[in-house]
């Protein structure tokens, strides 16, 4: 009973953080239909700024997190208007070449400009790295991360729900025509979805950089289990990103527990299988998977 | 109100609209007729900005629209509904019509053009909380209809709003039509229903091989014996 509890908190812990840390992959490839796979590697900015943050002013990232969003939305226009703007209503082909290339030349220009060292850093005080909750154990470093991804993922549900610019980018996502037809300037809802989506991704590696060490390729793991979760729950859906966090975090959670060394092994096989099977996800809208603008 | 002169336009290196000229003047109702894939609905594409001119102009009070982009022509007040009524399958009856007023010149008025296009169509105020892809055809072509007049429109263009739609179905949205009308906005109506168009257009355009080949008043074109051989035929009844 007590292993039960405890696992089901480590897991919905850890899902609620694979579903921050999807939602930005997610929210691109729903509204501008682009895969991007730097999506790993601006996850790594986010941990690498928070790292610096931390190592040069003091502020913690739990505190930062506000600037390190302000930067990353900065960065996500740049992303787009420097870069994705030209793929946009291309060939897949041309985007994923984009975002490839993007993702290889960040992580050796972290590689380069941070040297390959793991780093992480200390924040809770000692003896409160963890608490106790109805006698399961809590990491706090992971409470906080989870708390984070919550009212991030509400946030962005109310901003997309009550907004004009956020009803405009819901209306890019599931009719790019009709929205045109709306007097909605779909560049400009590409350029704000860009700038939120690496908003939220920065963030996202931010609060997790106290759990899990950075360095310049840690991105190619995340990267996969953010595809996990976007596949799992639903291409373009955001309810369908918070449950394909929660299932995978308690999968996961539970095969670590049981047979521990085919713990790594679950996001491929869920990948592979769910590919198979449903390629939508459980909450996508079918054929999802297929949708290109051109 | 709108000018078209030699217009040109297509896909990539297809050319559909080959040289069209054609007025529509303020408060009319203008009727585009034509065989299917003739062009109609690439004509009306390219007014309302989704496809841009390869040649030859498009004018609006005056002004040139061509190839402005859809957003900007929205925002001069032409507006399109959509063949296939294309509303937001994922969003409700109330938010559907709502974002149909995120032109910068309908905003302000976003509730009070709600309750009138909620009084035009009551129906839609009864379903506005279910899905658009949820909707019976015809309630949704009241939305998509709605959605367009939500924008403030001086000139709507309505690209076959009877299609696919149960007889009672089109004659409500038919009435819908001439209530428009009554109100003064201009329309430019794409039917493959013909009888019905010319029925309530003022004037109406024959369209072939990417060119105007006829027009004339509606009752003209009623009347006109290739009109009826090629098109009222068939949809006499109708
Ligand atoms: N997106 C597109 N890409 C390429 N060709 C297209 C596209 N849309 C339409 N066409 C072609 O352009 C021509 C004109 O099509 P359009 O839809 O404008 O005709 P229409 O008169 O509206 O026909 P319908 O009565 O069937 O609605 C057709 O030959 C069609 O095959
Ligand atoms: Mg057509």
């Amino acid at each position: 009973m007590q292993a039960i509890l405890q696992l089901l908190v480590s897991g919905v812990l850890l899902g609620g953080v694979y579903a921050l840390g999807a939602l930005g992959l997610n929210l691109i490839f729903g509204v501008a239909k682009v895969v991007n796979f730097a999506h790993g590697e601006f996850l790594m900015l986010g941990m690498f700024a928070a790292y610096w943050l931390m190592t040069l002013t003091g502020i913690n990232p739990y505190l930062g997190a506000p600037i390190i969003g302000a930067a990353f939305f900065l960065v996500g226009l740049a992303f787009y208007a420097g870069l994705m703007r030209f793929t946009i209503y291309k060939p897949e082909l041309t985007q994923v070449f984009a975002t490839l290339g993007l993702s290889i030349l960040l992580q050796n220009a972290a590689l380069v400009a941070w040297s390959a060292d793991y780093r992480t850093i200390q924040i809770m005080p000692a003896g409160w790295e963890s608490i106790q909750v109805l006698g399961a154990y809590v990491p706090t470093n992971r409470l906080v991360a989870f708390l984070y991804a919550v009212a991030i993922l509400l946030a962005v549900l109310v901003f997309l729900r009550s907004t004009f610019i956020g009803r405009a980018i819901e209306a890019v996502s599931q009719d790019l025509v009709a929205a045109r037809l709306m007097g909605i300037d779909p560049d400009r809802v590409f350029l704000m979805t860009f700038g939120l989506g690496i908003a939220i991704t920065g963030v996202a590696g931010g609060v997790l950089m106290p759990s899990f060490y950075a360095f310049p390729s840690v991105g190619s793991f995340f990267v996969l289990v953010a595809f996990v979760v976007v596949v799992l729950g639903g291409l373009g859906s955001i309810a369908g990103t918070i449950l394909g966090g929660l299932l995978l975090g308690l999968v996961e959670t539970g095969i670590g527990y049981v047979a521990p060394d085919l713990k790594e092994a679950t996001h491929f096989v869920l990948l592979i299988l769910l590919l198979a099977v449903r390629p939508h996800g459980l909450l996508g809208v079918k054929g999802a998977e297929k949708e290109t603008l051109k | 109100m709108i000018e078209i002169r030699d217009l040109h336009a297509g896909y990539g290196d297809t050319e559909v609209l080959q040289g069209i000229d054609l007025d529509v003047r303020a408060g009319e109702v203008v009727a585009i007729v034509g065989a299917n894939g003739v062009g109609k609905t690439t004509l009306l594409r390219t007014i309302a900005g989704l496809i841009a001119p390869s040649r030859g102009s498009i004018t609006a009070e005056g002004e040139a629209i061509g190839g402005l982009g859809a957003h900007r022509v929205v925002e001069r007040g032409i507006v399109m509904v959509p063949e296939g009524r294309r509303l937001f399958p994922r969003m409700t009856v109330r938010r559907n019509l709502e974002i149909g007023a995120y032109a910068a010149r309908a905003r302000p008025r976003l509730k009070q053009s709600l309750e009138e296009v909620y009084a035009l169509f009551p129906i839609l105020r009864e379903r506005e909380d279910q899905l658009g892809g949820t909707l019976s055809g015809g309630q949704q072509q009241m939305c998509a209809i709605g959605r367009g007049l939500m924008a403030l429109p001086s000139v709507l263009m309505l690209d076959e709003v009877s299609l696919g739609l149960a007889p009672i179905a089109v004659k409500r949205v038919y009435e819908a039509v001439r209530a428009i009308r009554d109100r003064g906005l201009t329309l430019i109506i794409v039917e493959q229903n013909v009888g019905q168009a010319l029925k309530v257009a003022d004037r109406a355009y024959v369209i072939q091989g990417g060119r105007v080949v006829l027009s004339g008043t509606g009752r003209e074109l009623t009347n006109n014996e290739d009109v009826r051989r090629a098109y009222l035929g068939l949809t006499e009844h109708a």
